[in-house]
């Protein structure tokens, strides 16, 4: 048996550090330790409530507007107000454009670049995903962030600024959108449209929505050979991606984009061999046996203040363990296409369940299926009637809850208020879920699990079927301990 | 601009309105001014009251800057120390304060924050003892580093009073526990106790009442028209018994209901032990409940596996469907689009039955107390706040559990976990 | 040139910016000044031992290093030790890297307000001991002390702001690519002159409303949020609304408050944001260098003379009363 500490890591968001023991050439056991604290959580005691909307998104630049939209929508709670048509809908079109710009980060800034390493040079599609994914030399690179920043003007309409905005509100949007700049939105829209059609897909969206099975999506895949989502599936093909990083699959989404018929446009619930399944928020819980916090406890969010301990014997990582009903969760693109039953990812799920091929199939259409969404959004505009926003000012109830989906998956706000003094301030991230550590009863995180059995080449320091592993889950560490 | 406009838009009217204005605001201004100054004042007597506690204090205070040098004292510490302020000021404060405790071998006001530490504090002439408590200034989150450093002679009082406190506290927590086992249960021997007294001054009521509204009225109707010389009032109040005799039949049958409720809350009796289908029995009580509702515009679904079988009592069972759907009605009955889903299925060993609508939820902080009996959130006289609780109780009965929580996408969901399927 | 860009107490959000360089993708961007990414942890490929050899050999001056950015405030907490972020593969505290690394490097840069002040991360009990690099909040000295200077003879440069404009990033390594960045570069607090000596008030797009203090008082409402909803655009020192964002926006453009981002004790203030704190009716947080007594005569005055127009629009999301066309005699 040998062991190898791994990090640090780059191309994921902040600091992480993974120890591996191996038995051979396999991973026996791993534990993955999230290495920087914080504090955000007591940092807010004692602050007026409406300031979380200051100190939230700073938990995180990548998912600035998911943090702010969870704390509004805890606020909207604790005021007893709910956003005004015309604010949910902006607020809706903010989220979907930073999922999406997240989505395409991802895949070429962060995912592609590693089947650039020497390491794959005898493969026969080497030259070609070199030549597109080099880190900092990529030609797809170059294209990808250029695509990206003029998908994020639109954050300069509807949000001022990204990241970092202020203007998602607990009644709305502070920014009221007229008709000349819902049309400039449209045709932002269409540009980022054509950039996936040409460049990533090779394919018009519809089209690549349109296969509802993996047979149709591998007819699909022989006409789009020289696009760079193409590329994937050769690679992905070619290295048994789906046989990669198999985690148990046990999958939770809040849900995503609240419609005005009080449902989510992604429907929320939990996925496991059983079917699908209602969730109740009720039964989640933070262990902090393995770590760095003071005793050993699983706790509500709402009781879960919990000073750090950094020499707790068995601690291994900053970030807590939340469980849902006791049960390791995995979350992210691939468990909302779940449980909205997109009928490909259905598909794939049911015959590979959650691997590394998967979760990458899953962001693609997802980000495709979001840009269809705001393109439909747009069309029907904004109403004349409904203002923007309608302000909230008294304290209605002491306690609000925020559960909404960045584009890495579940992300939850817990606020609880003393008088109109924030008391309590709880976050569970995305990354928290799928990077936590072991729990009490020693059931490891869902990333942990999906590291089991990864092997490394003769003579690799860090193990590139590691790094495919670990960055197939999009993590982003600085919201995980925060 | 021709002359004429020029002539209306400088007329003296307009001048002086800007006179008007420049007056205005000079005199807003004055007022500002002296709101400042109040202000001013207040800040003033502020700082003199705090100065003012400083010395009163009998703790002594020691307050150093980053490189732990005194930069203040209170009078308790010079008058314990004997100093004079000139003495101590910009000394380092280890001159003045030593640990005998190894712990804190090297310099334990480098420590950030500790409570209750003994420390020697050396006199001009003696050495006092303390607890001394240390904070550091970054807790006022201002750009000031030093220490502010309390302490309090040490005396045997002073020890016996933690423990007492230490003690004190673990008892409420234990206490604290105790009390939410005990409550629902004690509540329920209560609240039985008092129904069961209610029950004969009920029975004798409403017997009575019987009564009176079966022979009384006839017998003075009949008295009436014998006699000639009868007061117009009387004979009024005689019209008016059949109903006044009505409405209290009414309310005493009200109070009937309510204590049978309360009795059912702790329903100790033997428990039916049947199978029964219990899809049926969903929607037999779903049909039940909806007929009775004035708003048609419900929508209304049953998503119910077949033939699901459960061991209990279907009467009781029964009861809580109603109750819980009746609640989902009342929660959306004023929406523009209101929407109720009820849903069972089977998995494993266990039955899970959700009854979901899309009102505007539980507000949180209430979601602990909702099943506590008398709790309710309708208008006076809509609701008992009996339902949920009995509901509660009568689902333990059988070995199931009945939780709450709001949905995501808005609406409250009520959950039925049971776990005594019939094996069919 | 070769550059290193490391992250310690923040969020990521300075590089999510960064990234979104609007005048040329990042990467034509680094190829048109010859920039070599030593590591960034967004866009490098190197991982773990890869990068570990490369941090060594610049700590044994095998690798020169011109240029040295943190994102993020240094974490000194608990008690100095820095073990609130150990360096994940160092098994070091980042601290002692960020220490060693400045004092290797031609220029160090402090990416936005957290490694420039302390910034968010310092904020409320400060549980983690955040500091910035070479100031904590305004004080002058903290992991690096006064006196530090870079290779360059320069202090750290503090490009603050939460998150930062891409283009000051890319302006400030311009200038020092082109050996055009001095002492004389920076105001008094260590930020580039060629954004910290404009205000966000320049080029406001609710300058009307300013003038006649016609004030919003919800979000989204179009009026001047100096009066009620917490904005200090008149002293926070930034060019946002002369420059744009995302094409030409700006935090006022987006409805809310400036909230003086790039000020060295942002986060560290104690009122709430959104509302303006106020001594009896008068805000405080008045610009900086205009005398007060003029400054309320001014506005008192102005609020009399509010054409409907603007006092209306003031209180709504979108316009209500369009401006009066000139009627000229044909």
């Amino acid at each position: 048996m040998s062991r190898m500490i791994v990090g640090p890591f780059n191309r994921v968001e902040g600091d992480l550090e993974i120890t591996l023991d191996f038995d051979g050439d396999k991973v026996r056991q791993a534990e993955v330790n999230a290495t920087l604290f914080r504090g955000f959580e007591s940092m807010l005691e004692g602050r007026k409530a409406s300031d979380v909307l200051i100190f939230a998104p700073r938990i995180c630049g990548i998912c600035s507007v998911s943090q702010s939209v969870a704390a509004a929508t805890a606020l909207s709670q604790i005021y007893g107000v709910t956003p005004t048509e015309n604010g949910q809908k902006a607020i809706n079109l903010m989220l979907a454009n930073e999922n999406a710009a997240d989505l395409l980060t991802h895949f070429y800034l962060f995912f592609m670049p590693d089947f650039a390493r020497e390491v794959y040079q005898d493969q026969p599609w080497f030259s070609e995903v070199k030549l597109r994914f080099k880190a900092m030399r990529g030609r797809s690179v170059s294209g990808a962030l250029q695509a990206r920043t003029t998908w994020l003007k639109m954050m300069g309409i509807l949000a001022g600024r990204w990241p970092h905005t202020l203007a998602i509100q607990p009644g709305g949007s502070s920014r009221a959108i007229v008709d000349s700049e819902t049309l400039q939105l449209t045709l932002l829209a269409r540009q980022f449209r054509q950039f996936l059609e040409q460049q990533m897909l090779g394919s018009s969206l519809e089209r690549f929505l349109g296969c509802q099975t993996e047979a149709e999506f591998l007819a699909w895949q022989s006409n789009t050979t020289s696009s760079d989502f193409g590329l994937f599936c050769e690679v992905a093909r070619a290295l048994e991606l789906s046989q990669l990083g198999c985690s148990p699959g046990q999958l939770m989404s809040y849900g995503n984009y609240p419609d005005m018929e009080g449902g989510r446009t992604f429907a929320s619930g939990i996925f496991d061999k059983g079917g699908r399944k209602i969730l109740n928020p009720n039964l989640i819980t933070e262990d902090t046996h393995y770590a760095h916090y003071q005793g050993s406890d699983i706790l509500s969010p709402w009781a879960d203040n919990v000073a750090p301990e950094l020499d707790k014997a068995q601690a291994y990582s900053w970030c807590k363990a939340p469980r849902l009903d006791g049960n390791v969760m995995e979350v992210g693109a691939l468990a909302r296409q779940v449980m909205t039953q997109q009928p490909l990812i259905n598909d794939l799920m049911a015959r590979y369940g959650s691997n590394v091929y998967t979760r990458i199939v899953a962001r693609v259409v997802e980000l495709a299926t979001i840009v269809t969404l705001v393109e439909s959004w747009l069309e029907t505009g904004f109403t004349k009637e409904s203002a923007f926003c309608q302000s909230a000012t008294t304290v209605a109830c002491s306690k609000g809850m925020g559960l909404i989906e960045a584009a890495r998956g579940g992300l939850g706000h817990w606020i609880e208020l003393e008088g109109d003094q924030i008391k309590n301030f709880q976050v569970i991230a995305p990354t928290t879920w799928n990077f936590s550590p072991k729990d009490s009863r020693n059931v490891s995180g869902a990333l942990e699990q999906a590291l089991v059995g990864a092997r490394k080449l003769p003579n690799e320091q860090t193990p590139v079927s590691v790094q495919h592993i670990v960055r197939s889950f999009d993590p982003c560490m600085v919201c995980t301990v925060h | 601009m021709d002359k004429q406009q020029l002539e209306t838009s400088f007329n003296d009217q307009a001048w002086i309105s800007v006179l008007q204005a420049v007056e205005d605001s000079y005199v807003q201004s004055l007022n500002y001014q002296a709101e400042i100054e109040t202000k001013n004042a207040a800040l003033d007597q502020a700082h003199q009251f705090i100065s003012g506690v400083v010395s009163a204090m009998s703790d002594v205070l020691i307050v150093t800057d980053d490189a732990l040098s005194i930069s203040q004292v209170n009078t308790a510490f010079l008058n314990m120390t004997h100093y004079e302020e000139s003495d101590v000021i910009g000394k380092p404060i280890e001159n003045f304060v030593t640990i005998p405790s190894k712990e804190f071998s090297n310099g334990f006001v480098e420590q950030r924050l500790y409570q209750d530490v003994l420390v020697d504090l050396q006199g001009r002439y003696n050495t006092t003892r303390l607890t001394m408590s240390c904070s550091c200034a970054q807790v006022c989150s201002s750009s000031f580093k030093g220490r502010v450093l309390v302490g309090r002679p040490v005396s045997e009082v002073l020890l016996a009073h933690e423990a007492l406190q230490k003690a004190y506290k673990e008892l409420a927590v234990t206490q604290e526990k105790m009390l939410q086992t005990e409550k629902m249960a004690s509540l329920g021997r209560l609240v039985a106790g008092v129904a069961h007294e209610l029950n004969t001054p009920i029975s004798v009521l409403q017997g009575n009442l019987w009564l009176l509204q079966n022979n009384l009225h006839a017998d003075m109707q009949s008295l009436i028209e014998q006699s000639d010389n009868v007061d117009e009032q009387v004979v009024e109040m005689v019209n008016d018994l059949p109903s006044l005799l009505e409405d209290s039949q009414e309310a005493a049958k009200q109070i009937n209901r309510i204590v049978k409720e309360l009795k059912q809350f702790s329903y100790q009796d033997a428990l039916e032990q049947q199978p029964f289908n219990l899809s049926r029995l969903i929607e037999v009580s779903s049909d039940w409940s909806i007929g009775n509702v004035l708003n048609a515009q419900i929508q209304f679904t049953l998503d119910v596996e077949d033939a699901l079988y459960v061991v209990g009592s279907s009467s009781k069972f029964q009861q809580v469907m109603i109750n819980l759907i009746q609640n989902a009605i009342d929660a959306v009955e004023s929406l523009e689009k209101p929407v109720i889903t009820i849903k069972a299925l089977k998995k494993e060993q266990s039955i899970t039955v959700w009854v979901e609508d899309n009102g505007l939820g539980i507000p949180i902080e209430l979601m602990d107390k909702i099943f506590d009996p008398f709790f309710t959130t309708k208008e006076v006289g809509k609701g008992t706040g009996l339902g949920l609780s009995i509901s509660y109780q009568l689902l333990k009965e059988m070995n199931a559990e009945l939780s709450v929580w709001n949905k995501l996408e808005g609406g409250a969901v009520f959950q039925i976990q049971l776990n005594s399927v019939a094996q069919i | 040139m070769n550059i290193l860009w490391l992250q310690s107490g923040g969020c990521s959000g300075c590089t999510l910016s960064f990234m979104g360089l609007e005048e040329q993708d990042l990467l034509s961007w680094s190829n048109m000044l010859d920039l070599n990414w030593l590591w960034h942890p967004s866009l490098t490929e190197n991982s773990a031992q890869e990068t570990k050899t490369i941090v060594q050999k610049v700590l044994n001056n095998e690798i020169s290093l011109d240029i040295f950015c943190l994102e993020g405030s240094v974490i000194m907490g608990p008690n100095g030790t820095g073990r609130f972020h150990m360096l994940s593969g160092f098994n070091m505290p980042a601290k002692e890297l960020i220490l060693q690394l400045s004092q290797k490097a031609g220029y160090v840069l402090a990416i936005g307000t957290c490694a420039a002040y302390g910034g968010i991360t310092a904020a409320g009990n400060n549980l983690v001991e955040a500091t910035g690099l070479q100031y904590d909040q305004n004080q002058f000295g903290s992991l690096l002390p006064k006196h530090f200077r870079s290779a360059m003879q320069l202090p750290v440069i503090n490009i603050s702001g939460c998150p930062v404009h891409p283009a000051w990033v890319a302006e400030t390594i311009g200038l020092i690519a082109l050996n055009q960045f001095t002492e004389s570069s920076m105001d008094s607090v260590g930020r580039p002159l060629f954004y910290a000596n404009k205000l966000v008030h320049h080029g406001c797009s609710r300058n009307e409303y300013y003038e006649y203090k016609a004030s919003a008082q919800k979000p989204s409402d179009l009026g001047c949020m100096m009066e009620n909803m917490g904005c200090v655009g008149t002293i926070a020192h930034a060019d946002c609304n002369e420059r744009g964002w995302h094409g030409n926006s700006s935090c006022t453009k987006g409805g809310y408050a400036c909230i003086d981002c790039t000020s060295p004790d942002f986060g560290r203030v104690k009122h709430a944001y959104q509302s303006t704190p106020k001594i009896g009716n008068i805000p405080v947080g008045l610009p900086t260098d205009m005398p007060k007594a003029w400054f309320i005569a001014l506005s008192t005055l102005s609020k009399s003379a509010t054409p409907k127009r603007i006092k209306e629009n003031a209180v709504q999301d979108h316009i209500v009363i369009s401006p009066e066309i000139k009627q000229t005699k044909r």
